[in-house]
């Protein structure tokens, strides 16, 4: 996360502008910092070339006054002292020119002191020649003390403006010196440092290239998203819009405006202008759910539009706010056309309740139709019950005949009625779908049964049977029903045996179920030794009320395995059945797991 | 020791099988002595006067006008001197739930009324034997149940 | 609130007896099931008085022979049920003969002539009884219940209680539960 972080463009870009920025600042300080010596370096030469310039023109003008000297000495003539009266004054000059370079130097002070006493020594000996003689006098050894002082006072100025000269040359070189020294550092800092500023430059070119290229290819991305988003709007009747809470400013989509059945902008997005769309009796309700979702609370809206002709639909709008990464918070809703959506769940409720409220009629119909019936049913067997032996031998063959007719008539009424009874409280919707053990479901079945299975001896061999989710009784219910099936119609001469296997089958296996494989079913088969049945029969067998034997010979009604299959198919389910004539009947139950 | 008639008390909207119930008892070997009630508040009227005897059994109808069945064996439960009484539930429903709730709310015994003559006098005798059975054998009435 | 309590029937009525028969001054012995011998005999007076204090408690004086015999052999079966951690695989018949010292055959007719049931009868309705009451403790389950009241399987055992009460032990157990719920 960090390091991703560290290695976004954006940071590669900032840290590569900072090193660019620094790293010029370097250089230039640097540039700076040597131009400015180089300069210096420059100002010491030029001065120390002008002082030895100088010290040079000042000694040249000092040989001509000693020259001079020495010919108006030969000759006594006074016009050779001509220039030495003028260099007197340029003389002069020249002392105070040096002096004024020289200025705060103390060492150089010191040398220049020593020679301007030097110069001033001479020209005391050069007057005291030309007072002292006018003319060269050989013999007069003062005259001549006065000449070697003089000469030993020139070697001494030589020696004293030698030992400047050369005391500037030394300070030259150690300048020349240093200057070299810095002019080769230079340039392997700044070529070193052009090459990083380069590499820089050339890394952060190809990151903002790279960047670029991306941003393009995102850019088309998003114009592509745009375009599917707006067409999709468009196919799906759906607009949505932005609301900035802080700016005030609501932005609709194109296809906002298109479902009201106005063009894209054709008018200005405002609160006020969009509620205006909403009608009158829903307008205050969807401004109440505006201004609730303005505290975080997404919210969904349910509500009618008069479009601009006037047409009415439905919209459906959820929004919720968001805050942006900069803080701002901007609600953002969706709005649906549902009118057709709408119409449908409107004219499916209404069947739906029609369908309800016939559903309930039927069913207490049912229910008080064989409530009610029993009892005078019941009373019919009574009676009849009630006449004993007896009275039975006074009245005629034929009496006795229609009254055992009656009996059995009210006796088979009375069987309908109880499994109607039974059929209409399958259809019940006191349903309750629990986790059920099935074998104990089956142990009460046999329970159930008890009576029937003594009598007839009946043997049933159950594999162990799976738990699962139904609502008990129901299931309970069909067991019971497909064993007094096995019973009812076993062969009249042999012992019933019911044969009850279990395993679970993946529905592509089962061509009737007609389903895609992966969904898996419990199947439960019951097989049975009994008289079967046509195999033409196979679905008639389930229809209510439809029965394949003579009712003389078996005592069914033709509800019990519509029972049956009534209950696996309000699981979920299937019942199939297979007949053999005369080798028995297959019931096969499969239950979604 | 002088035998004591089984009291026995029918309420039962139904005239016929008012009769059929008479005559099924009368035909039983058991001393039995019969008082019958035409509805569930007549019933309750008999059962809180004090001047009557408490049955020993009472038979009674879910389905019966003014107060039915289910309210009458309510209020006996709820009675201190009632609550102690064997009730047997004598109905033409065979649904479940009605004899659970039965059950539930009390009751001893669910009779299903029978269709004919034998099974009712059949029905009558395990009844009263088993209210004999539960009457001198100790056994525990908290679980006194029995659905015929 | 509900407490299951056991108590012993046995105790309390010995305890009750022993009470009364010292408050009339009667020297008594007690001999085991129910049997009491009275030195010399009771005035009829005397037994009336005694027979009516006795009857509040639901113990009665059942001189007759015949009938000491059949409060035996209940006392026996309901002994055999409820005190035993298993019913005996031994059969039945030969215990109580054994126990009573008459043949099954008498027993039975005599049992079946008093009591308008068969032994048999008594039996199951005890058995049933017991098993009702082991239901409501919810200890064992029925499984274990089949087990020890003796009988081949879970389904023997719920085809006997529903043959008995007309309601399977699951239903029992369901209304038990509510009613239960409801008080």
């Amino acid at each position: 996360m960090k390091l991703r972080k560290l290695t976004s463009p954006s940071t590669l870009l900032t840290v590569a502008f900072v090193i660019s920025v620094f790293l010029l600042f370097f250089i230039a300080s640097i540039s700076f910092k040597q131009i400015s010596t180089l300069n210096r370096t420059q100002e010491a030469i030029t001065y120390s070339l002008n002082i030895r310039v100088d010290l040079e023109r000042l000694f040249s003008e000092l040989k001509d006054v000693e020259s001079a000297n020495r010919a108006f000495v030969l000759t006594g003539d006074e016009r050779y002292l001509e220039p030495y009266r003028y260099s007197h004054v340029s003389i002069n000059k020249s002392l105070l020119a040096i002096g004024n370079k020289v200025g705060g130097n103390k060492q150089r002070q010191k040398e220049f002191d020593v020679l301007y006493k030097l110069i001033n020594k001479r020209f005391e000996t050069l007057r005291d020649n030309k007072i002292q003689a006018r003319k060269y006098k050989a013999d007069d050894p003062e005259f001549l003390a006065s000449l070697w002082r003089g000469k030993m006072v020139m070697d001494q100025i030589r020696v004293q403006i030698n030992r400047i000269i050369s005391h500037e040359t030394g300070i030259l070189e150690r300048q020349e010196a240093d200057h070299r020294n810095e002019i080769t550092f230079t340039p392997f800092t700044s070529s070193f440092l052009v090459i990083f500023s380069i590499a820089i430059f050339v890394l952060t070119f190809l990151t903002l290239k790279s960047n670029l290229k991306r941003t393009g290819s995102l850019n088309q991305k998003l114009r592509l998203t745009n375009k599917t988003f707006e067409n999709a709007e468009r196919i799906g009747q759906i607009g949505h819009w932005q609301y900035d809470l802080d700016r005030q400013e609501l932005t609709l989509s194109d296809n906002r405006y298109r479902l009201l059945g106005c063009e894209t902008g054709e008018f200005e997005p405002t609160i006020a202008e969009f509620l205006r769309f909403v009608h009158n009796q829903d307008r205050k309700r969807v401004e109440e759910c505006f201004l609730k979702s303005r505290n975080l609370t997404p919210f969904a809206v349910n509500y009618r539009v008069v479009r601009k002709d006037k047409k009415i639909r439905y919209f459906s709008t959820t929004s919720q706010l968001i805050e942006t990464k900069d803080g701002r918070q901007i609600i953002i809703g969706i709005d649906r056309d549902v009118t057709t959506q709408h119409r449908s769940t409107a004219k499916l409720e209404q069947r739906n309740n029609e369908l309800r409220v016939s559903n309930s009629e039927l069913s207490s119909f049912n229910h008080i139709v064989s409530h009610d019936l029993q009892e005078p049913m019941r009373k019919i067997q009574m009676f009849i019950s009630r006449i004993d032996n007896d009275d039975l031998e006074k009245v005629s063959d034929t009496s006795r005949n229609y009254l055992s007719r009656i009996q059995s008539s009210a006796n088979r009424a009375q069987k309908l009625i109880d499994d109607l009874l039974v059929y209409t409280r399958m259809n019940r919707n006191d349903k309750k779908a629990e986790p059920t053990d099935l074998n104990e479901l089956l142990d009460n079945a046999k329970i159930d049964m008890a009576q029937a299975i003594e009598e007839r001896h009946a043997l049933i061999i159950a594999d162990k049977l799976p738990t699962v989710k139904v609502t008990p009784y129901q299931i309970q219910q069909l067991f019971v029903n497909l064993i007094s099936n096995s019973i009812k119609y076993a062969k009249e001469n042999a012992r019933p045996e019911i044969n009850i296997t279990y395993s679970v089958i993946d529905a592509s296996q089962v061509q009737e179920i007609n389903k895609p494989g992966g969904k898996k079913f419990h199947r439960i088969v019951f097989s049975d030794n009994g008289i079967g049945f046509e195999p033409e029969y196979e679905k008639r067998i389930f229809v209510l009320f439809n029965r394949l034997h003579d009712k003389e010979k078996y005592s069914g009604t033709g509800i019990g395995l519509a029972i049956c299959k009534k209950m696996a198919e309000s699981h979920g389910g299937y019942i199939f059945a297979k007949g053999d004539p005369g080798n028995g009947a297959t019931f096969t139950v499969y239950l979604p797991q | 020791m002088k035998p004591i008639k089984t009291r026995i008390l029918l309420a039962d909207d139904d005239e016929d099988d008012r009769l059929f119930f008479a005559d099924a008892l009368e035909s039983l070997k058991a001393e039995t002595e019969i008082t019958t009630v035409h509805d569930g508040e007549k019933l309750m009227e008999f059962l809180e006067d004090e001047n009557n005897e408490l049955p020993h059994i009472l038979f009674l109808d879910l389905n019966m006008p003014c107060k039915n069945g289910f309210e009458c064996l309510d209020a006996i439960r709820l009675s201190e001197r009632l609550k102690h009484m064997t009730v047997a539930i004598y109905s033409t429903s065979a649904e479940e739930r009605d004899i659970e709730t039965a059950f539930v709310k009390g009751a001893n015994v669910y009779i299903r009324k029978p269709s004919d003559f034998d099974s009712l006098k059949k029905a009558l005798t395990d009844v009263l034997n088993v209210n004999w059975q539960f009457h001198t054998g100790g056994l525990n009435r908290d679980t006194f149940l029995f659905s015929i | 609130m509900k407490l299951y309590v056991k108590y012993d029937i046995n105790l309390a009525c010995k305890v009750i007896l022993q009470e009364k028969l010292e408050d009339f001054g009667i020297e008594y012995e007690l001999k085991e099931l129910g049997e009491v011998e009275i030195r010399g005999t009771l005035q009829p007076d005397l037994q009336k008085q005694l027979e009516a204090a006795l009857e509040r408690y639901g113990i009665r004086i059942v001189s007759n022979h015949k009938n000491t015999l059949i409060e035996k052999t209940k006392d026996i079966i309901i002994e055999m049920i409820y005190e035993k951690e298993k019913l005996p695989n031994t059969n039945i018949s030969t215990y109580l003969a054994d126990r009573l010292n008459h043949s099954y055959g008498y027993i039975s007719n005599l049992f079946s002539e008093v009591t308008y049931s068969s032994i048999e009868n008594f039996i199951i309705i005890q058995k049933i009884e017991r098993a009702k009451q082991l239901i409501i403790e919810g200890e064992l389950t029925l499984t274990e219940i089949s087990y020890q009241l003796n009988y081949s399987s879970v389904a023997h055992l719920s085809n006997q209680f529903k043959k008995t009460t007309g309601l399977t032990p699951t239903a029992f157990q369901r209304i038990i539960k509510k009613r239960a719920g409801a008080r």
